[in-house]
């Protein structure tokens, strides 16, 4: 069997066309352990990425995931919702308790983001990397840590309004709202610094 | 055109830029609409995973440890059915049985298995004995009335002519081993 192999989009992210198959078998075979290891990498260090302070961190959290989704993988239930949306609820619950212990809400660092904005070539990353990087900084700052939550779902994990509401106990709608508002609000305030200008 | 529609169209726009598609234009959009989709855009053409210093090492230290943790799953598996009752109490006996028969091959009721039942018990009684040996020495004499108390048994007189005796211990005893060799 290929573990590798892809399917087509699930929401916005794509998903392993087997996975179901690779979420029984991981409990015991290391090759499917580490297919939704490489599947699901990105994704989760990058919501935790959105929501703490630094790189060596976000590595222990999302070592400290994957431990936890190996585990406890043979709790997960199909019939209660998706895989992605399991395994994410542990990431939630990571970080929340990483962010308690810390008795702070730093969730993103200024590194990342300078390095976030010099990595890419897009035009658009490269407006980031100018002038108003500390404004954006600010910006983010200035969330609520339930729309920093939601941002990091949505752009952090990749996951719909749909898998964010399950997730979160909100509606479908209100994950929509929250998030249109929270990128209206980085907008407005990002605006004077000349982000998003064409 | 109400905040509701806005924020649908915005969802599905939002859901395009993370699938790496470019939204359809919405000439209808409001003023400042174009700019918010701008800042969701920058946000969802960012990847920081490749900033992680770890994801190899914690990938391989992770599939040691659930090999690790397999294999002494499936050890604990493997005696765990030797230690089940369901086996343990057979194979206990049958050892048992084995060893009782390698050390005490004489004794053991199994070296009979497969042979011939024997006609005569393995003990006899004092009387069956008794009766026995009487009757092996009929001609010797009469057969005793009673039991219950030592007689010697008086050879017949053919038997004294021919100098047939029988031995000077003899005697039909219920209760007391006989004798029946010389």
């Amino acid at each position: 069997m290929d573990w590798g192999e892809r399917a087509a989009m699930d929401g916005t992210a794509a998903i392993l066309a087997n996975e179901q198959a690779l979420v029984v078998r991981a409990s015991v075979e290391p090759a499917a352990f580490a297919a939704l290891y490489d599947h699901y990498f990105p994704r989760i260090f990058n919501y935790v990425r959105y929501r703490v302070r630094d790189n060596a961190v976000a590595d222990d959290l999302t070592a400290l995931i994957f431990e936890r989704m190996l585990l406890h993988i043979t709790t997960y239930k199909q019939e209660k919702g998706s895989f992605a949306v399991w395994l994410f609820a542990i990431a939630r619950n990571a970080v929340s308790d990483h962010l308690r212990a810390q008795g702070r809400h730093r969730w993103f660092s200024l590194d990342a983001l300078w390095d976030w904005a010099s990595s890419s070539p897009q035009p658009d990353e490269q407006v980031i990397a100018g002038e108003t990087r500390d404004a954006l900084v600010a910006a983010l700052a200035q969330l609520s840590e339930r729309e920093r939550d939601l941002i990091g779902l949505k752009f952090g994990a990749q996951l719909t309004n749909r898998r964010i509401a399950s997730l979160t106990g909100l509606s479908e709608s209100n994950v929509g709202v929250i998030l249109y508002r929270a990128m209206r609000r980085l907008r407005t305030t990002l605006e004077p610094e000349g982000l998003g200008d064409e | 055109m109400s905040e509701q529609d806005v924020i649908e169209r915005f969802g599905q726009d939002l859901d395009d830029l993370l699938r790496q598609r470019e939204p359809d234009q919405w000439e209808a959009a409001p003023p400042d609409y174009q700019l918010t989709l701008d800042v969701a855009r920058a946000l969802a053409a960012n990847d920081m995973s490749g900033e992680s210093q770890r994801r190899y090492a914690t990938r391989q230290r992770l599939l040691t440890e659930a090999t690790v943790r397999w294999e002494r799953e499936a050890r604990r598996v493997g005696d765990g059915f030797w230690q089940h009752p369901m086996v343990a109490l057979p194979l206990a006996l049958v050892t048992l049985a084995v060893v009782c028969a390698l050390i005490l091959p004489g004794s053991s009721s199994w070296s009979h298995i497969g042979q011939p039942e024997l006609s005569l018990p393995a003990i006899e009684t004092p009387v069956a004995a008794a009766q026995t040996a009487y009757a092996e020495f009929r001609g010797f004499g009469a057969a005793p009335t009673s039991a219950m108390s030592p007689t010697q048994i008086a050879p017949t007189p053919t038997q004294t002519a021919s100098g047939q005796s029988l031995p000077a211990n003899f005697f039909i005893a219920t209760g007391t081993p006989v004798p029946l060799l010389p």
